[in-house]
């Protein structure tokens, strides 16, 4: 997903679950700047490195993909971006390597998604926003593993675009460039992608880079063949997706208002609240264009009467910047770098537990000792834990 | 980085660098031919090793993934090659100096590419990866020049030992330098 759904979008969801104008704007704030929190970002303000949340292209290129340079790249990509569905997934007759690789696959509502909303539960709003995030990513980005691999995000030239005329879908199909300056072609199905590498833990392997933006596309509906499918068709209806997405992310947000119970479930959308918008919902979803920003920043304005200021990634750095060092926990970025590092920690903590290695070690305090003490303090101070007891 | 990756890399490194001494050792003491063989060898080896690897992958990742018989193909491929190298006795210059050339120019351009982008974000560490990147381009550049213009096949063994030498100790560097390794509960 792009600015358009993560940023606008999720202003018009956390207006619809009840939160007010400048709380939808510090929800949808966080939830967009998911995407940009990098380790340059993190340089330039001096904030912690263990808080980025995302890769900038030319640190992909620079990253090392020995172990090391493996796991980082896992943690961020499969803690924000690529939510594993079932880290437990009983499939047979591979080996250990291809099983891990195989079970970080996301897919929409894994347990990891309800650890994700109950872990923003009763926490800032910068939490509440990077949750929305990870949440709306299982749906666009189902299919696809956050980490370097080629057995799994490959893909084949099998690939049709799925175009609706006059009440029915029509097969086109689709072709892929490698050129990174060139652009999306929609009216002639050709869209930009990575190239093949024979080598399994390339970043050009990384994620759907090897279906390039289409994931990103609300409008578009395809079929292919995903690498790990044993040769079977699938079906990808990024409309239906997006507005279960917007459905889940409403509830979501309901919840954490303390409007739906006091557990989160999952398959569970806030329908009714969305019904009266149905209508509207649809065509901003399905118009078929590379940016839909200007219909959500129109639907959000209409819904809260108020003015929705564009991203401005500058906005909060000053804050930061001149913090004294005990209260930057306490300003706009340091409450959205603690939940970051809780969520990785979160996430890392599941992969390890589940005996896959991909992510690194997640190194428990009380058994091992000093090692991750900066990590853990901060993690303590953040839920709100007793430190002297 | 664990101890044992440690241990492996400190291995690597020193045998890297002693291959790079032997080329430039080959070329002051027995004429640039002996060098030139002793490079050729290591790119025979390389291949064959990486083209094992690559069918060892096939067998057991790649024979689940869907086309995944390109990569078959691909080790095969690349082993084969490894063995005709190996088999060549007197190869021409020219492909040295074009390996050489993709080699350094490649490697500058993503370190000079990933430094202005570093800067353009506002990170305060951008100029020595700058610098590091112009230099490895220059030196890419020298063996064209050497290869090209002088025709001198000494030269280019000397830059390629150089060039071993240097990614060999930057092995042992990343060995003793602090891995920025994030610890998360």
């Amino acid at each position: 997903m792009q600015e358009d759904f993560h940023y606008y979008a999720t202003y018009c969801a956390a207006f619809l679950a009840g939160f007010n104008h400048e709380e939808s704007k510090a929800i949808c704030y966080s939830a967009q700047f998911v995407d940009l929190c990098s380790r340059t970002f993190l340089d330039g303000v001096g904030g912690p490195k263990e808080a980025a949340t995302t890769q900038l292209m030319l640190e992909m290129l620079d990253a090392k993909t020995d172990l090391i340079g493996l796991q980082n790249i896992t943690r961020i990509w499969a803690s924000f971006h690529f939510l594993p569905f079932d880290l437990y997934n009983p499939i047979k007759h591979r080996k250990k390597k291809y099983k891990n690789k195989y079970r970080m696959i996301c897919n929409s509502n894994g347990a990891l998604v309800a650890d994700t909303v109950n872990l923003a539960k009763g926490k800032t709003l910068q939490a509440v926003g990077l949750a929305m995030h990870v949440l709306a990513d299982t749906w666009a980005h189902k299919y696809f593993a956050g980490t370097p691999t080629l057995v799994i995000n490959n893909t084949t030239d099998y690939f049709f675009e799925l175009i609706e005329k006059d009440g029915r879908l029509e097969e086109r199909k689709l072709q892929f460039t490698h050129n990174p300056k060139a652009k999306d072609d929609i009216d002639n199905s050709i869209y930009v992608n990575t190239i093949y590498q024979y080598e399994e833990n390339t970043v050009m392997n990384l994620g759907h880079g090897r279906v390039g933006h289409l994931p990103d596309l609300s409008f578009i509906r395809y079929k292919y063949m995903p690498a790990w499918g044993n040769y079977r068709e699938i079906v990808k209806d990024n409309p239906d997706d997006y507005m279960h997405a917007f459905a889940q992310m409403v509830y979501a947000m309901r919840y954490l208002r303390g409007l739906e119970g006091d557990r989160f479930e999952l398959n569970k959308y806030a329908w009714d609240v969305i019904e009266p918008y149905k209508d509207r919902l649809k065509s901003i979803i399905e118009t078929r264009r590379l940016d839909a920003s200007e219909d959500w920043k129109a639907f959000g304005e209409e819904l809260s009467g108020a003015k929705i200021p564009a991203f401005d990634l500058s906005l909060y750095q000053e804050e930061y910047k001149t913090a004294e060092k005990e209260n930057k926990n306490n300003t706009f970025l340091g409450g959205f770098f603690l939940a970051a590092i809780a969520q990785k920690s979160m996430v890392t903590k599941a992969i390890f537990t589940s005996k896959n290695p991909l992510a690194g070690i997640a190194l428990d305090y009380n058994e091992k000792g000093l090692r991750g003490i900066k990590d853990y303090l901060k993690l303590m101070e953040y839920s709100g834990l007793d430190l002297t007891r | 980085m664990s101890r044992f990756q440690k241990i492996k890399n400190l291995i690597k490194g020193l045998i890297v660098i002693l291959f790079g001494l032997l080329v430039i050792g080959l070329v002051y003491y027995e004429g640039p031919d002996d060098g030139l063989e002793v490079i050729i060898f290591i790119l025979a080896a390389a291949l064959i090793l990486r083209g094992m690897g690559v069918l060892h992958f096939y067998s057991t990742m790649a024979r689940h993934m869907v086309g995944g018989q390109q990569v078959l193909y691909v080790g095969f491929v690349i082993f084969c090659f490894g063995l005709l190298t190996m088999s060549i006795h007197n190869l021409h210059p020219s492909f040295l100096i074009g390996y050489l050339f993709v080699l350094y120019a490649f490697t500058g351009g993503v370190d000079v590419a990933g430094a202005l982008s570093a800067r353009k974000n506002g990170a305060k560490h951008w100029r020595l990866k700058l610098v590091f990147g112009i230099l490895t381009i220059i030196f890419g550049l020298l063996a064209a020049v050497a290869g090209f213009i002088y025709k001198s096949t000494g030269v280019i063994a000397l830059i390629y030992g150089v060039g071993v030498i240097i990614s060999g100790c930057a092995m042992i560097k990343n060995v003793f330098t602090k891995t920025e390794v994030v610890y998360i509960q």
